[in-house]
């Protein structure tokens, strides 16, 4: 609880005052009075609330209530399916309770509701709520009209080749977006409502026979056990959920593409689909997974190749290139070639500050520059990077404050980082190379390597739902480890599972195996 | 058991490997040559002999106890008092080799890379960076050992590939100069090196799939004398009878490749590797060390007792020894006795008494 | 960083056990990042340094103190150049040379370090050239300095100079950025004997106990230049008994050197044909000396074996070198010509100077290590007395893009 607490922000009286004011509601269940119920609900709704209360008789004979949000359910479909059948046409014969009507409405998602908290749920969620005289239990109706964007080209991850659909807000449509690509009825989905406040839908969706068990089962209870006021984002979740919350690495997976998620599960991973964001969540993942993208399937497999190599290279340059360039230059001189030295020494010669301050202020400066240009209006955005460009690369070594090798040293670091295909992997490079750096200002190559091995440490230690960080490199799983360096043309690759399933006992997933490994 | 974590047999003799070479990379070339000569190339295969017999000494006294260490083996064979005086030998010893290696490193960073560094900062860095290792249990020290066992052997090789062109195979000759008596006793220090596959009798009980031990183990054996016969070979054909007036023959070879006037002095690549191996080997031993500790006083986990004991391998770093040439003399041959003693006689000791009881006791059941 | 991982470590451990674990691990991380951070003790920005791109080694004579020059570079000098014209009277200047005494070389440089204002930076000292003087006292100091001091590269090219080494280096090449790349250069380009400070070490401190270096003079510079302006070259080879200095050798001498330590590239043979007026000059494409030394019945002899191949670059006579006979006439002359340089220098190594330059030692003990090691104390004696035999393979492999004689009427040439 002090937990959901800290992480709303609200002020704590307020909170607890509305706390009180609500959980009643959860142990009533629903009265067979009509007015009872209404009252009830009447009382949970009592200020500020928008909630229609349409007082009605079915057949002209018993009193009913129609409960709905106006703003929420499609008001139309509930005139003509509801209210039309319910005012006119329904049989005499019929004992007009609940649970008759819940046969005869003309519309296919309807539900009985036993409690008052349920009832009011449904409101919230958009399901009109129909209680009637004599019956205690109350009929909702899925005719939720929610406002949610067409399926667009994902922004965050864009790829030349591929589909080009991605998540939307709505989970129905992204459930849709998913279904359409993975027909076997083994395509599972478990469903959880998670904040207190928000009750967000969080669909957990696995492929049976091929997602390991114990890791679904794992997840449903870590989601479980979330307590918290709202989720408005994955990230609420992935940081309630991640083995390793303070570890900067990623232990899930974002993703705005369905074609991920789909290639994640057929890979024997779970997804989480949350209500309300376009961004889904994929784990278990390893960190060699993080630095894939989905093209490395959509184009040919020595291409892949290649890029997936320049791609670990410019990750790692991400992470130690600045804290080389500090080291070699202020400890280990003898290392650069001779000329290079020598134009090197010639363009600091007018610099004022040591090489990591340099480095220091041209790399947060980069980093300013990039947030800047994120947060900004497309428009603003590149007037900001031109300014940047400007006044970093030109005038900034014309009036000698920074030297040309330090801007060139920047420019690459920068284009690194924006190579990690998943932008929250980056993160961790973006954050950890300033720590790096003052290692190397520090120590030296010796120290640059003492940070590479905490760093190496931390992720040895890692796990994503129970599978090492670092499989399938260490712990080593031989059958697997070959995608992480190569990208096997068709016929031994991922996609081809049926070629990992054929040496795979049954219920022995890819990554379960993996999770087993020491 | 203390360690929750299991190992698989791979991991654990990639551990082994730096733990063996990470030192011996270094000064094994010189120090062979000052007793074989012209010979010392060939000295780590003498050695291997003594390497193989320290593997099947711990793979005995594996044999005896699977699921116990050295030190737990002890009490068990010599009884509670007598396995306790055996224990507190290696708690008193190990200390100290581990105080050498942690000093090594300090005496190399010092003399190569880092001049005015104070001691403490390049020890204590490094010593608080494997503590952290050890802290977070024998699987990641495994992880992260076959990482950085990758680098180093990944930049060894590329570093003795580039100086392929500046060997001068004509010093192979004259093999045999004095006959094979230098070159065995030149063999004492690879010998020295290679007992320190006694590791497996105490990392042993945390493998998981032991099935396959005696040959992967042999194999590793032949994989460090291979390493140790390239690397002599290397400062052999490179540098010739000068290779003992070196103290770091690896050092000078790094510095001497020059490949097009662009990839020159590529002596951070030996710290690099050395680093590397260092890390793993102080890891090991640190942990070796902790375990010990931890089963000699009985505690149920040896992670309490990680820091403290770093913190004594590092004074005892300090106490070891006043300068490099303090240093070089506790590793050169006259001293490997020391070692073999620790890490050779007396395990066989544990060994012979224990093979005995056993066959005692296993006549002692079938009398009756 | 430290304290973030082991923050995380902590995490692992007991609830209880964590916030105390933490919060000293948190301590002891900080502690040491100060630590750390008010060290930096080795660090030295680029512009501190004053980098070193050759050295000199100056003796006035015996008992006398040791001159230790440095050529720096002078990173200023050489941004500023971009307004042209003035470089035609006076050179690029992107080099200095500053020069200190002691006693002993650790003396001397100690003493230049007082002179410069910046850290003098040898770890890019790729040229050493030492003075006749000064190499005349012998190189043994020297070698243990170069080779114990940290920063210098043992693949450093080791020259002998016949003027001051310190007059070398002042030099203001017109073509290089400094005189030690226009050595370097040079040595890489094997313009004379290539040769290493590990080499030269390698070759005094082994069985032979003797060394070879190159011998550089100045150009002389160019009418109305800058005395400055010109260059350092090659000229001659510096012998080395033990590791004092001897004697020059010159051409055609020093060719011979250079063929028995299989170093000589860029050299061209010319032939003189005894009936003809012309002459014919080859130059070697490679040329290969292996030494296989022999112990018969107490008898040291050393087989030398020298095979070349080479190009005919320019011919003045009359022969259209088609026919085999003319080839052979002149291979035989090639032949001659390189057998009598050899025998030359091999004798000058043998009998006058005594001193076992081309590696006898080495090869003996390699292949006989028995009788080495028995008479290893008398090799002195028994090296002058070695029978060497010498054999020269030639073989001319192509005539350049023409065949017949260029320039002259066609019926001169002579086709048989």
């Amino acid at each position: 609880m002090t937990k959901s607490l800290r992480r709303s922000g609200k002020p704590l009286p307020l909170r607890r005052h509305l706390q009180e004011h609500t959980e009643p509601a959860a142990v009533h269940p629903l009265s067979s009075h009509l007015q009872d119920n209404v009252a009830a609900l009447h009382a949970i709704y009592a200020e500020g609330s928008d909630v229609t209360f349409h007082a009605f008789q079915i057949n002209q004979k018993i009193e009913a209530v129609l409960i709905f949000r106006s703003e929420l359910c499609d008001t139309a479909l509930l005139d003509r399916q509801i209210l039309g059948p319910l005012i006119t046409g329904i049989p005499d014969n019929l004992p007009l309770n609940a649970d008759t009507l819940h046969r005869i409405v003309p519309v296919s998602s309807s539900k009985l509701v036993g409690t008052l908290t349920e009832a009011s749920l449904n409101i919230s969620s958009g399901h009109p709520i129909l209680i009637v005289e004599g019956s205690s239990s109350a009929l909702t109706f899925g005719l939720p009209k929610s406002e949610h964007r067409n399926v667009e080209e994902p922004t965050a991850e864009s790829t030349l080749r591929g589909p080009r659909e991605g998540f939307t807000e709505s989970l129905t449509v992204n459930i849709s977006l998913l279904r359409k690509r993975m027909k076997n009825p083994n395509f599972k989905m478990k469903s959880i409502s998670i904040g207190q406040y928000t009750h967000t839908t969080v669909r957990l969706a696995y492929l049976e026979g091929v997602t390991d068990p114990a890791i679904v089962a794992e997840a449903m209870r870590r989601l479980s056990a979330i307590e918290t006021d709202g989720i408005l984002e994955s990230e609420y979740i992935e940081e309630w959920i991640s083995d390793q919350p303070k570890s900067p690495f990623p232990q899930m997976l974002s993703t705005e593409r369905p074609d991920v998620v789909c290639a994640n599960l057929l890979e024997g991973r779970f997804a989480l689909l949350i209500d309300g964001t376009p961004f889904a969540l994929v784990a278990p993942v390893t960190l060699f997974s993080m630095l894939q993208s989905p093209e490395d399937y959509y184009q040919h497999f020595m291409m892949s190749i290649f890029i997936r190599w320049l791609r670990y290279l410019f990750y790692f340059l991400s992470l130690v290139l600045p804290s080389a360039y500090v080291a070699i230059t202020t400890y280990h001189q003898e290392m650069i070639p001779t000329v290079l030295l020598l134009s090197v020494a010639k363009a600091r010669e007018e610099i004022p500050f040591p090489a990591l301050i340099e480095a220091l202020i041209m790399e947060i400066a980069f980093e300013a520059l990039r947030e800047a240009g994120v947060r900004l209006p497309k428009q603003v955005g590149a007037a900001v990077s031109i300014v940047g460009a400007l006044i970093i690369g030109q005038a900034a070594t014309t009036a000698g404050i920074v030297s040309a090798p330090m801007v060139i040293i920047v420019a690459i670091t920068g284009i690194a980082s924006f190579m990690i295909p998943r932008y929250s992997a980056g993160l961790a490079s973006r954050l950890l190379r300033f720590p790096i750096m003052l290692l190397a200002g520090t120590l030296g190559l010796t120290g640059m390597m003492l940070g590479m091995m905490l760093i190496v440490i931390h992720l040895c230690g890692l796990r994503s739902f129970g599978v090492p960080y670092l499989s399938p490199v260490t712990p080593t799983s031989s059958s697997v480890w070959r995608d992480v360096f190569w990208r096997s043309p068709p016929g031994a690759n991922r996609n081809q599972s049926s070629n990992h399933r054929s040496n795979r006992k049954p219920g022995m997933p890819i990554i379960a195996r993996q999770a087993n490994k020491r | 058991m203390i360690e929750k974590g299991k190992i698989s047999l791979a991991q654990m003799n990639i551990l082994i490997y730096p733990a063996i070479l990470a030192t011996s990379i270094l000064s094994v070339p010189s120090i062979t040559m000052a007793h074989a000569g012209h010979d010392m190339w060939f000295t780590p295969i003498w050695g291997a002999l003594v390497g193989f017999l320290t593997v099947f000494i711990a793979l005995g006294l594996n044999k005896l106890y699977p699921e116990r260490t050295m030190i737990e083996a002890s009490t068990a064979i010599l009884g509670s008092v007598l396995g306790k005086i055996f224990g507190l030998f290696y708690m008193l010893y190990l200390p100290h080799l581990t105080g050498v290696i942690i000093r090594t490193y300090g005496e190399f960073i010092i003399s190569n890379a880092l001049p005015h560094t104070p001691m403490y900062a390049i020890m204590g860095t490094m010593v608080l960076v494997c503590a952290i290792n050890v802290r977070s249990g024998l699987e990641v020290i495994a992880r992260s050992g076959q990482i950085f066992v990758a680098l180093f052997v990944i930049l060894a090789t590329f570093l003795l590939a580039l100086l392929i062109g500046e060997l001068h195979p004509a010093e192979f000759l004259p093999i045999g100069e004095k006959g094979l008596r230098p070159s065995i006793v030149g063999a004492l220090a690879p010998a020295a090196w290679l007992t320190e596959f006694i590791l497996i009798a105490f990392l042993l009980p945390f493998v998981h799939n032991r099935s396959k031990v005696v040959r992967k183990s042999i194999i590793a054996v032949l994989y460090v004398t291979l390493s140790m016969v390239v690397i002599n070979v290397v400062c052999l054909l490179l540098m010739g009878d000068m290779t003992t007036s070196f103290a770091y023959p690896v050092m000078i070879a790094a510095r001497y490749i020059t490949i097009a006037d662009f990839m020159q002095h590529l002596e951070a690549f030996v710290i690099a590797i050395w680093i590397s191996g260092i890390f793993v080997k102080i890891s090991v031993f640190l942990y070796v060390y902790s375990l010990t500790i931890a089963q000699w006083l009985g505690m149920k986990d040896y992670r309490p007792v990680v820091f403290p004991t770093a913190f004594l391998c590092t004074v005892f770093a300090y106490w070891i020894a006043r300068g490099k040439s303090d240093i070089s003399g506790i590793i050169s041959a006259s001293s490997n006795l020391y070692t073999l003693i620790a890490l050779l006689i007396l395990p066989s000791l544990l060994l012979a008494i224990g093979m005995m009881r056993q066959k005692i006791s296993g006549q002692g059941k079938a009398a009756p | 960083m430290m304290a973030w991982i082991a923050g995380c470590r902590s995490c692992a451990a007991a609830w209880s056990n964590a916030c105390l674990l933490r919060s000293a691990a948190l301590a002891l991380s900080f502690s040491l990042i100060a630590v750390l951070l008010a060290g930096c003790w080795d660090r030295t920005e680029i512009n501190d340094l004053a980098i070193v791109l050759a050295a000199g080694i100056d003796s006035p004579g015996e008992g006398k103190d040791y001159l230790l020059s440095a050529q720096v570079f002078v990173p200023r000098q050489s941004s500023g150049g971009k307004a042209g014209g003035s470089s035609e009277t006076t050179p690029g200047g992107v080099t200095v040379v500053k020069s200190a005494t002691g006693s002993n070389l650790a003396e001397a440089m100690i003493r230049l370090q007082t002179k410069i204002s910046r850290h003098v930076f040898w770890g890019h000292c790729e040229t050493v050239v030492i003075g006749e003087n000064a190499a005349k006292r012998g190189l043994r100091q020297y070698l243990d300095f170069l080779l114990r001091y940290a920063q210098f590269r043992e693949h450093a090219y080791v020259y002998m100079s016949e003027p001051p080494a310190r007059e070398i280096l002042a030099l203001l090449p017109p073509l290089e950025r400094s005189s030690a790349e226009a050595l370097r250069e040079m040595g890489n380009l094997k313009l004379g004997a290539k040769v290493t400070i590990l080499d030269l070490a390698k070759s005094i401190e082994g069985v032979g106990q003797s060394a070879v270096l190159s011998r550089l003079r100045i150009l002389p510079p160019e009418q109305g230049r800058d005395k400055l302006a010109t260059m350092p070259y090659m000229r001659g080879i510096a012998l080395f008994r033990k590791d004092a200095y001897i004697r020059t050798v010159t051409e055609p001498i020093s060719i011979g050197v250079l063929i028995m330590l299989n170093q000589l590239e860029n050299y061209v043979f010319t032939v003189k044909l005894g009936d003809s007026k012309g002459f014919v000059a080859i130059k070697p494409l490679q040329i290969r000396t292996t030494m296989t030394p022999r112990i018969q019945k107490g008898v040291w002899s050393m087989h030398v074996q020298v095979e070349t191949k080479g190009d005919i670059v320019l011919n003045t006579t009359d022969l259209a070198l088609l026919a085999p006979d003319q080839v052979k006439a002149i291979e035989r002359l090639w032949k001659e010509k390189m057998t009598g340089i050899i025998q030359a220098s091999i004798d000058l190594a043998q009998k006058k100077l005594k001193t076992d330059f081309y590696g006898y030692a080495a090869a003996f003990r390699r292949h006989y290590p028995k009788q080495w090691n028995a008479s290893r104390s008398r090799w002195e004696s028994i090296y002058p007395d070695v029978e060497t035999s010498l054999q020269v393979k030639v073989l001319i492999m192509r005539s350049g893009k023409s065949e017949s004689p260029q320039g002259v009427p066609e019926d001169t040439i002579i086709r048989k």
